[in-house]
């Protein structure tokens, strides 16, 4: 069967608000399963910068399946997660400096030539109070 | 309400929104794709020599983002420069594959002795040059780049629809005409005033 | 042995009147408008190297000549307040006994804290001699400015000078007043005034700040918790006293951006924590000042990353012979 929309990726967090090195717990799932030309599927937790400044990132944990390693076969779909998130840095709403963080699941598919990738992203806060 | 711990609301107007190669260039005459073409034939017809010329924030960097993808006939080597990054890496130099098209963003920053050293290399091996700057650097006009105020208020409705209930009155008194030629017809200055507005209303 | 409260430490000796000062600073406007005006008169001359000496040479005869008569004085007033200065061991003992003890563990090194808090960066300390920690100053000093202003005023009156002079030879050439030259060369001739002047400021600004000496600030913790009560101690050097010292801990957003071919910073002070009122110290609100203070909660904590930052700084203001004074001084704020 020949593929030809882009795959359904769903991130699902156990809460909204996470407190600075608690515990991230939540699963992805692929609806379907990964496409056969699957190159990779990645997933990673991570922040990023947005405002008026060229962006930053940093990752806290990420994890790659590929077909070549026989780990993308193996991957558990749904997917279950626990991430320890370190202490810093905490998310901000500032004026020229924002502060996000997400999960994010990246799926890169298609033929040689031709390779195509779907992104979702799942964003939470790492906050002191643990709350929103 | 304290700005520690919380999710950040998203400016419009953030750098991500608004670098090059996030916004579509517009052409004032045609449609992208056939004026994309237009430039790719041009751009053949020198023989890959050219130059994207017009002033601060008036979407060089953004043709060139949108240029490149769709250059499939040239080996492209891009390289771009500014102020605190002024030099030509050593393997600029080194012989080019054939159909090689050297594509250098912000040429004016390197020196005049530089400038002439690169063209005759690429005049040398015969490779293409493609540039960018804000003035003319003695290659064929491949495209003068300057923002109308119907593309600035196209930009900007793209960015901040007024239909949306977030953005309703958020363009009351602002004057886009006016505030590109106060900023001189640069776009990028008039979407940094849009990020201070957008970031003192909310 | 009794419990006894320690004695405070003896008084400093008497500041240089205030009036003395204010005669020296109307003494140098004047030598400076002295200055300008023998300037001008050898521009309209037509003595081209004369403008320079003509500006200069009345500051360098007064500066030359207060050095003579007051220099001695100074010195005398300095050499009398180090003998009768508090020692650092009775500031220390006032401080309620803390002060740098020999022995005391420094905080983990950077390369153990990042583990712990990543994208939080250390603003830099060196060990106090009072407190456990001296703050090092950030930001341009009164030299530096005062430098660049005098730098861009010189290259710009140098190349408008030339200009005005032809316009004046033009006027004795012809008796007549060349209008259309004037009217043009007006509004260049007000910023070249504007940037003397604002050198002029700056100078006096630095001259200021070097007779008001170093100004130290040590705490007793670093990097500050939100929360924490973290003892504060400034002190200063120099002749002139600074009065109506005020404390603020401010924070400051840095984004970095490309605008086309050249990196812009912008900077946003985003928010102030007054720490010391001026009013509130029932002891005089000048230095040497030694206080407890509270670290406000709910701060952001130090965010360093290439192109965007979070930034924190003791801001030190006060007052001193009628000129505003005000000095950064960087912190780390941890998350709590």
């Amino acid at each position: 069967m020949i593929r030809v929309e882009e795959p359904d990726i769903r991130i699902e967090l156990a809460t909204e608000a996470f407190a600075p090195s608690g515990e991230l717990a939540g699963v992805f799932v692929i609806a379907g399963g990964p496409p056969p030309d699957a190159r990779s599927v990645e997933f990673s937790v991570m922040w990023r910068t947005s405002g008026k400044g060229t962006e930053d990132i940093g990752v806290a944990h990420y994890q790659a399946w590929k077909p070549g390693d026989g780990t993308l076969a193996s991957m558990p779909n749904p997917n279950t997660f626990t991430v320890t998130l370190p202490n810093t840095p905490w998310s901000y709403d500032g004026t020229l400096v924002k502060i996000h963080w997400l999960a994010r699941v990246r799926v890169r598919y298609g033929p040689e030539g031709d390779t195509r990738e779907v992104v979702q992203d799942a964003e939470f806060a790492l906050t002191p109070s643990g709350r929103v | 309400m304290s700005r520690v711990g919380r999710r950040p609301r998203v400016n419009p107007f953030s750098t991500r929104f608004v670098q090059p190669g996030a916004i579509p260039f517009r052409f004032p005459t045609f449609p992208s794709p056939d004026g994309l073409a237009a430039l790719v034939l041009r751009l053949g017809e020198t023989r890959g020599w050219g130059q994207i010329i017009g002033p601060h924030g008036s979407g060089k960097s953004t043709l060139l983002a949108a240029l490149l993808p769709v250059l499939s006939d040239w080996r492209v080597c891009h390289i771009k420069l500014n102020t605190t990054d002024r030099r030509l890496l050593p393997e600029v130099f080194d012989p080019p594959k054939p159909g090689a098209l050297l594509v250098i963003d912000g040429f004016e920053q390197l020196g005049f002795l530089s400038r002439w050293r690169v063209k005759r290399h690429c005049r040398k091996h015969g490779c293409g040059l493609l540039v960018t700057a804000h003035t003319s650097m003695g290659l064929p006009d491949l495209y003068r780049t300057a923002v109308t105020p119907r593309a600035a208020a196209e930009v900007v409705a793209e960015l901040a629809p007024e239909s949306s209930t977030d953005f309703a009155g958020f363009l009351d008194g602002f004057d886009i005409p006016a505030r590109l030629r106060a900023h001189h017809g640069s776009l990028r200055e008039v979407l940094f005033e849009l990020y201070d507005r957008w970031e003192a209303g909310m | 042995m009794t419990d006894e409260p320690l004695d405070p430490p003896p008084a400093a000796a008497p500041w240089p009147g205030s009036a003395s000062c204010g005669l020296f600073v109307f003494g140098f406007v004047v030598t400076a408008l002295i200055g300008m005006g023998l300037a001008f008169w050898a521009a309209v001359t037509g003595n081209v190297v004369l403008v320079p000496v003509g500006f200069f040479a009345p500051i360098l005869v007064y500066g030359i000549g207060s050095a003579i008569v007051f220099g001695p004085r100074i010195v005398r007033h300095m050499r009398e307040a180090s003998r009768n200065a508090p020692s650092p061991e009775s500031v220390a003992a006032v401080a309620h006994g803390e002060g740098v003890e020999l022995g005391t563990k420094v905080a983990a090194p950077w390369e153990d804290v990042a583990e712990v808090n990543p994208t939080v960066h250390d603003a830099g300390t060196t060990p106090g001699k009072v407190l456990a920690y001296r703050l090092a100053q950030v930001g341009m000093t009164p030299g530096c400015r005062f430098g660049c202003a005098v730098a861009v005023a010189i290259f710009w009156n140098a190349i408008l000078s030339s200009f005005v002079i032809d316009a004046f030879n033009k006027w004795n050439r012809a008796g007549q007043i060349p209008w259309l030259d004037m009217l043009f060369l007006t509004p260049f001739v007000l910023v070249g005034l504007l940037m003397i002047g604002t050198a002029f400021f700056f100078g006096v600004r630095w001259f200021v700040s070097t007779l008001t000496g170093q100004v130290a600030v040590e705490v007793s913790a670093h990097p500050m918790l939100p929360g924490d009560v973290v003892r504060i101690h400034i002190a200063q050097t120099g002749t002139f006293r600074l009065v109506r010292v005020a404390v603020l801990l401010v924070c400051t957003e840095e984004a970095t951006y490309i605008a086309g071919t050249s990196k812009s910073t912008a900077k946003k002070e985003v928010a102030k924590h007054p720490l010391v009122d001026p009013g509130a110290n029932p002891d005089g609100d000048g230095l040497p000042l030694t206080t407890d203070s509270t670290i406000p909660t709910g701060l952001m904590h130090s965010f360093d990353a290439p192109n965007n930052k979070i930034k924190w700084v003791l801001r030190v203001t006060a007052r001193v012979m009628g000129f505003s004074f005000s000095n950064d001084y960087g912190v780390t704020v941890n998350p709590r």
